[in-house]
């Protein structure tokens, strides 16, 4: 009877932690070896800001979608979701770091999840706000557009930081903030559809890669 | 065989007529061969068509500016300048996309020239079609070498900064906010002036500060008699020339201060050769910051030229609170 011994471990394959599979569906832009930069990171937890207006409880869904993909490796748990989110040079707790590529795939992936779960209620926000506008209808009588844009302020006014210049003229002037939540929403729209979360990843990189 | 092949939004149809170049087999037939497409939108009832050039104008126009549209990046693929060409253009109103299309005549000897189609369509019409389209594309059966690449434009194709008087109302809030402070700062007495104290030794690598110290006054600019050397020299005449500058100014600033951070806008003028080599600058905004400590500028300049230039440009920096960089010609 022969022993058999174990294979032994191919020298080339180092004990790394893996990389999801799933941050593979998003290309790679090339970018500074210092991370994305401030503008993406900002725009990035703009949008995330939006998907959280859309649904209630918004912050936990978002939450609950890292693990669903799997993503507890790059985005970890609530604590190094919020620093992700803190790269965010608005944002009071703002850390002075950038996100790396993997950790811009997962934020946004996040977002794709729950938008793939609430394409009806996007779709109908932006077409409700569409039509009641062009027939001069206050938006005061669509309950759920009041709603979106109230806790899109509301999550704003709590988070930012009121001495930047930019994040003041927004505390300053309520529709200029209703017009930074209409984006969102138009960006969540253009994420329900078919190629929606490439468009937006490569969007967030117009005007960022070096030449 | 013919094969017809449509992608249906709520707003918006693309209806693909053609063919299959492939023997019948089994499975759903790949349709290799367009004779025809048409693009249906619903409300009002519009309808645009034509060939395999049509079809690729509507995929190419409709990408880019789908892109446009979300970064606010300027793609101009959305805007082609040949005849024949889809466009599509940001509407007077906000909510308002504008699609133009001029057919080319069919006929050469005085064909009557088709009208130009214009379209408006809102936001939520432009994304039935941009989806529409992105079905399409995502088809493996329909003609699959039409595809649309999603590239993002390069630091070169951002859109040039805010105009200077949206930009101001940043300073004139801190100015304001500066001017409430100095009222509070008058109850505190004023600090006690000594002469300052020159260093026997200087180090044959003069570092900026003491520069300062040997003038026995706060420099207001580095060097010091920079405006003097300057005043003699012309300026650099060309605007397209100061632009490129300014821009290789800012992608060298960038670089420079990728490791820095500014919680308030910093304002600098600043002065460099016709090569874009900084020779001097001094601080317009009103920071507690010296000027040895300016964000990316003390590593850039050189105070060793040996030769005067030959020209000189003049600069207006600001650093944003955004971490942004912006450079204008200084008027």
């Amino acid at each position: 009877m022969t022993t058999e011994s174990a294979p032994a471990a191919p020298p080339e394959s180092p004990d790394l932690p893996e990389t999801p599979y799933i941050l593979q569906t998003l290309p790679d832009y090339e970018i500074s070896v210092k991370g994305c930069s401030p503008r993406l990171c900002r725009d990035l937890d703009l949008l995330m800001l939006g998907m959280e207006s859309i649904e209630y409880a918004g912050g936990e869904m978002l939450l609950r979608a890292v693990s669903e993909l799997e993503l507890q490796p790059v985005l970890g748990g609530r604590t190094r979701l919020w620093r992700l989110r803190c790269t965010n040079p608005w944002r009071r707790s703002y850390m002075r770091r950038s996100l790396q590529l993997e950790e811009a795939k997962a934020l946004i992936l996040i977002t794709n999840h729950r938008v793939r779960q609430r394409t009806a209620a996007i779709r109908s926000l932006r077409l409700a706000h569409q039509q009641m506008k062009a027939k001069g209808i206050p938006l005061e009588q669509n309950p759920a557009l009041v709603a979106y844009f109230r806790v899109f302020r509301a999550h704003f006014r709590t988070r930012m930081n009121r001495r930047r210049a930019k994040v003041a003229n927004y505390l300053q002037h309520p529709e200029s903030l209703n017009a930074l939540a209409l984006v969102q929403l138009d960006r969540l729209l253009f994420c329900t559809g078919t190629a929606g979360v490439r468009r937006l990843w490569s969007s967030l990189f117009d005007g960022e890669i070096r030449n | 065989m013919t094969i017809q092949r449509q992608y249906s939004l709520p707003n918006c149809k693309l209806i693909l007529d053609g063919w299959s170049s492939d023997a019948a087999g089994s499975g759903r037939e790949k349709m290799s061969i367009l004779t025809h497409a048409e693009l249906r939108f619903s409300d009002p009832q519009r309808s645009l068509g034509g060939g395999q050039e049509f079809l690729a104008s509507v995929v190419s126009s409709a990408s880019a500016y789908a892109q446009e549209f979300l970064s606010q990046v300027r793609h101009p693929e959305a805007r082609p300048e040949t005849p024949g060409s889809l466009r599509i253009d940001k509407g007077e109103q906000p909510d308002v996309h504008r699609l133009t299309w001029q057919p080319k005549a069919e006929g050469e000897n005085g064909a009557v020239p088709t009208p130009e189609v214009a379209i408006e369509l809102t936001t939520v019409q432009l994304f039935d079609l941009v989806e529409a389209i992105d079905q399409f594309l995502s088809d493996p059966d329909t003609l699959p070498e039409l595809t649309a690449e999603l590239a993002p434009k390069s630091r070169r194709d951002r859109a040039p900064d805010e105009p200077l008087a949206r930009r101001a109302i940043p300073a004139t809030i801190g100015m304001a906010s500066l001017a409430l402070a100095s009222v509070a700062f008058v109850t505190i007495p004023a600090p006690e002036v000594r002469p300052p104290d020159p260093d026997p030794d200087p180090d044959p690598t003069e570092t900026l500060d003491e520069g300062s110290a040997q003038t026995g006054a706060i420099a207001t600019t580095i060097p010091p008699d920079i405006e003097m050397l300057v005043a003699s020299i012309p300026p650099v005449a060309d605007a397209e020339e100061r632009d490129r500058l300014a821009g290789e100014l800012r992608s060298r600033l960038e670089a420079g201060a990728s490791t820095e951070d500014w919680e308030r806008e910093l304002t600098y003028r600043v002065w460099t050769d016709s090569e874009g080599t900084v020779l001097g600058y001094r601080e317009i905004s009103q920071s507690a910051r010296s000027l040895a400590e300016a964000p990316a500028l003390p590593q850039l300049i050189d105070l060793e030229t040996e030769t005067p230039p030959e020209r000189v440009a003049q600069f207006r920096v600001t650093f944003t609170p955004e971490e942004e960089i912006d450079v204008q010609p200084w008027e």
